[in-house]
């Protein structure tokens, strides 16, 4: 009995450990996108973010280069909504590896649309990957990584 | 009156087309940044405040906390005050149609140099311009027309500047500055009007470049329209070539000299962002405005090359 309560408490100690500091967040991965030329845009397919209401969304560049050079690219995105009265965000730089909040707004449920481009005209294109956490996601034609 | 008018038409076409560019991009802005406005207002009508709690743009809330934190975070007067004068000139110049001038401006001063130059040659004037001046003159006279189209790009901008500072009611209050907006630069917005009067002298000798190259192509070819695509053709081989030429090819896999992509890209001399040394695309875009205008001094130097190719062009 004794050693059934130790068990049970260190259990119970551990279970709460683990889940000290976590949230769950769900976020969907776009690799190898292709930036275009000039002032040409990526725009993704919607992706339909859940009912949580208050997880603003971040999206994070995670490999960039330019497809001749080799160099990085200052990469720029916007987050559009596509429901009735839902905001879209003002473009922010995407610097390697940061997590970027877009803030206020973008925890409201439903269709969204990630817009990624230059953040100067190049003459050459640029090949690049983004985590693009929605907090919850209801559902995303890419894969979908994190849990609920 | 008329008469000015008509001498100067071309120089006019182009300012108006930069005129309805700058109104374009304000209403792009403002239709992409408030479009949600109208219908935000019907959801806190008839969803908040519960006068048509049947509508279809109620059932997306689930509850009174959804829908509260709906009105909370997208509150329309919240994002129009982050938009000050500074944050607003940038975002017009930056992410908007204006921005297409990044190579389109190129054009437009090739349409007013050789609109109003080209002319003399192909009706017949230049003759009567060499009877009632010394040549030199005459050069100096054409000249007088590149700098005053040059000056065009550089006055846009100031005019971007007036009216955002008017739209934004002269909000120079930088408190509220969303700092992860992309056209945010703390040097830029600490020092505002010094980062812009570089910008518009940048701007200056790129569009000085730009109307050189419209004088070249003018004694090289007989029709206007011609001589204005090969000088567009032109800027996109000198873009090309200081662009892959110089920093791909020779300082970037020759030299191993990296992440210099900025200031080789002339046509994006618009704006930079934080970390950018403005004095080398200064130094660059006056450069490349002193070789082009040694080239235009070495075309029209000779005076009786230039009477041939205007008497190519009127037989």
């Amino acid at each position: 009995m004794k050693y059934l309560k130790g068990t049970l408490f260190l259990f119970v100690v551990t279970l709460c450990l683990s889940m000290a500091g976590v949230s769950a967040r769900q976020y969907t991965q776009l690799i190898n996108i292709k930036i275009p030329i000039w002032e040409g845009e990526f725009v993704s397919k919607q992706v339909d973010k859940g009912d949580d209401w208050s997880m603003t969304q971040k999206v994070k560049k995670t490999a960039i280069s330019d497809d001749l050079s080799g160099d990085g690219r200052a990469i720029e995105g916007k987050i559009q909504g596509m429901f009735h009265g839902m905001i879209t965000t003002g473009w922010k730089n995407l610097p390697q590896g940061s997590n970027v909040d877009f803030g206020s707004g973008t925890e409201t449920q439903g269709g969204w649309k990630l817009h990624l481009k230059s953040a100067k005209s190049f003459i050459t294109t640029a090949t690049g990957s983004f985590n693009w956490d929605l907090g919850t996601i209801d559902s995303s034609p890419y894969p979908i990584k994190g849990s609920r | 009156m008329l008469k000015k008018i008509k001498h100067n038409k071309y120089f006019l076409l182009g300012s108006i087309l930069i005129l309805i560019l700058i109104g374009i991009s304000f209403f792009q802005f403002y239709q992409e940044n408030f479009s949600y406005v109208s219908e935000y207002n019907k959801i806190k009508e008839y969803c908040y405040e519960e006068k048509m709690p049947e509508h279809e743009y109620c059932k997306v809330f689930k509850n009174k906390e959804s829908l509260k934190s709906y009105i909370k975070n997208s509150d329309p007067h919240k994002l129009y005050k982050k938009y000050d004068a500074i944050t607003l000139t940038s975002e017009i110049v930056r992410h908007t149609i204006f921005s297409t001038l990044q190579y389109f401006s190129p054009l437009i001063i090739a349409l007013i140099v050789l609109g109003t130059i080209h002319n003399h040659f192909s009706s017949g004037m230049f003759e009567n311009y060499l009877l009632r001046m010394k040549y030199k003159d005459y050069l100096k006279k054409n000249y007088k027309i590149a700098i005053k189209s040059a000056l065009i790009m550089p006055v846009s901008l100031i005019i971007i500047f007036i009216i955002s500072s008017i739209m934004s009611g002269f909000n120079f209050d930088l408190s509220n500055v969303d700092t992860s907006l992309s056209v945010y630069n703390e040097w830029k917005y600490n020092h505002f009007f010094l980062y812009g009067f570089i910008i518009c002298l940048i701007q200056f000798f790129i569009s000085l470049l730009y109307a050189n190259i419209a004088l070249y192509c003018c004694k090289q070819n007989k029709n206007k329209i011609v001589a204005i695509i090969m000088s567009f053709i032109i800027f996109i081989v000198i873009d090309i070539f200081v662009y892959i030429g110089i920093y791909i090819i020779f300082l970037n896999k020759f030299l191993g000299l990296k992440e210099l992509s900025d200031y080789f890209n002339i046509a994006g001399y618009w704006f930079f962002d934080e970390g950018s040394n403005l004095i080398i695309p200064l130094a660059i875009s006056f450069l490349l405005q002193l070789i082009s205008f040694i080239f235009v001094i070495n075309s029209f130097k000779s005076k009786e090359k230039v009477v041939l190719a205007y008497e190519k062009q009127i037989s």
